[in-house]
């Protein structure tokens, strides 16, 4: 498999072994604290304690920034027209703010396995069927990904070069035959899983071996996360006084 | 149109959770209510069918290139309510598994693209007479993608009114920049969608559920 590096370092990093529960929560907090924060400072601070936590995980820098680049068309685009509209400390305070954010959610994301989410969003009263869906959906992915390469890979070498325009209809035409054809594939093929599913005894339940229990370690984790993003508030708010 | 964290006013945040949290509350007592064991894995397959599509660039022009949303050929194919719950797990999964869209903003991504997109996209497919279903599939299409990007222009702007200028993006900008650009996507997924419609007429027509069953071709 082609995407398998797709939550690689979720096995890897110090952090993964820290309870989702505890992770899914402290970063939710802390994303809050940073989408009320208008001034610069609390964001700087935020940003230099985030860059420690990335270097003690030990992720890749490579696939931070290239998780980081996909929000960057939105942070650019909309730093530079509040720029424009608003001044030039909104549009930093703006840029500071997704980029925060985005670097905390990266963080989470890639010191998580997508298992691990699924215990945690059970525990927090997510529905079942969306829980099994997602169970479902996340494993079917890593198949059709493989599909899709093969069939990229055959039209390729038929001399398929992706068209130039929208107004190639030679091009769009083939692009839609394969979306259908990874559906229909897919389709006969969620009956033979399910069947297999049958045989081996599943009722919708979704069991594992291991459970989550949160331990002291988790409290420090939740503790720099809440404590980081009260600071914020404060420095903010004028409660602490900070001069950089 | 995957808004990220941070560039949002709070309120509008807030919003934008009760809105999606009610509205896939609802399409999971629905669809709860009809399902049979076999709907969860079928739907878990559109779900991933749709994903990995999302993931086939369609040129525009110049060199730019769009995506498939996917929420028109979820509603015309399982139904408005199965579709929101798709076209939901697709952005949990995105967001959790790829940090494409934010956290805070996830309600906001929910309510534009699984909840607005699915509902205009199937309140358009049938505003259509059976004949014209195919025109009514590329219209849906069209709509779905346009009218959400129209919500997430509207959100910009409103973040930026309500906060006096520190969050959003301003009305003059933001609306003109979204819609323009995203009435070209649209195009793209109109046709897009309509082929793998017309496609899976020819080709697997069991899957379409919202036809009735002796509608079917017989191969």
């Amino acid at each position: 498999m082609k995407h398998h590096e797709i939550d690689q370092y979720a096995k890897q990093s110090p952090l993964c072994n820290f309870d989702p529960r505890v992770k899914i929560a402290s970063t939710v907090i802390f994303i809050i604290s940073i989408a009320l924060l208008r001034e610069l400072t609390p964001l700087i601070i935020s940003l230099l304690f985030l860059l420690l936590i990335v270097a003690a995980s030990r992720i890749p820098p490579i696939h931070i920034v290239k998780s980081y680049v996909l929000a960057l068309p939105f942070a650019v685009f909309a730093s530079l027209t509040m720029w424009y509209s608003s001044g030039s400390e909104e549009a930093a305070a703006m840029f500071l703010r997704i980029t925060d954010s985005v670097l905390a959610l990266i963080l989470l994301v890639s010191t998580t396995p997508f298992f691990e989410f699924l215990k945690a969003l059970r525990w927090f009263k997510v529905p079942a069927i969306i829980i099994s869906l997602l169970l479902f959906t996340y494993r079917f992915i890593f198949v059709f990904i493989d599909e899709l390469e093969r069939m990229k890979l055959a039209r390729e070498a038929r001399g398929f070069n992706g068209g130039k325009s929208l107004l190639n209809v030679e091009a769009l035409r083939t692009i839609a035959y394969t979306a259908g054809m990874v559906l229909v594939r897919s389709h006969s093929r969620a009956n033979n899983i399910y069947s297999a599913l049958l045989s081996r005894g599943y009722t919708g339940e979704v069991r594992t071996l291991s459970h989550l229990r949160a331990k002291p370690r988790d409290a420090v984790f939740a503790a720099a996360f809440i404590g980081m993003s009260l600071m914020s508030l404060f420095i903010q708010a004028g409660v602490i006084i900070w001069t950089l | 149109m995957h808004i990220p964290d941070g560039l949002m006013a709070p309120e509008i945040l807030a919003i934008g959770w009760m809105i999606a949290l009610a509205v896939i509350a609802f399409s999971v007592f629905k669809v709860n209510k009809k399902i049979d064991e076999k709907t969860v894995p079928l739907m878990a397959i559109l779900a991933a069918g749709i994903f990995v599509a999302q993931m086939l660039n369609f040129p525009i022009f110049g060199g730019t290139t769009g995506h498939l949303v996917g929420a028109a050929l979820a509603a015309v194919l399982v139904g408005p309510y199965a579709a929101v719950i798709i076209l939901t797990v697709i952005l949990v999964i995105q967001c959790f598994v790829f940090g494409d869209g934010g956290l805070t903003a996830l309600g906001l991504n929910l309510t534009n693209m699984a909840v607005i997109g699915t509902f205009v996209a199937w309140g358009t497919y049938k505003l259509f007479p059976e004949k014209l279903e195919k025109v009514g599939v590329v219209a849906a299409a069209w709509a779905s993608v346009f009218v959400a990007a129209f919500a997430c222009a509207l959100e910009l702007a409103a973040s930026f009114s309500i906060s006096s200028g520190a969050y959003g993006i301003e009305a003059a900008i933001s609306l003109p920049s979204m819609l323009g650009y995203h009435a070209v996507i649209g195009i793209g997924e109109g046709i897009i969608t309509g082929a793998i419609f017309l496609y899976l007429t020819k080709v697997a027509p069991e899957i379409i559920k919202t036809r009735k069953p002796t509608e079917e071709v017989t191969t």
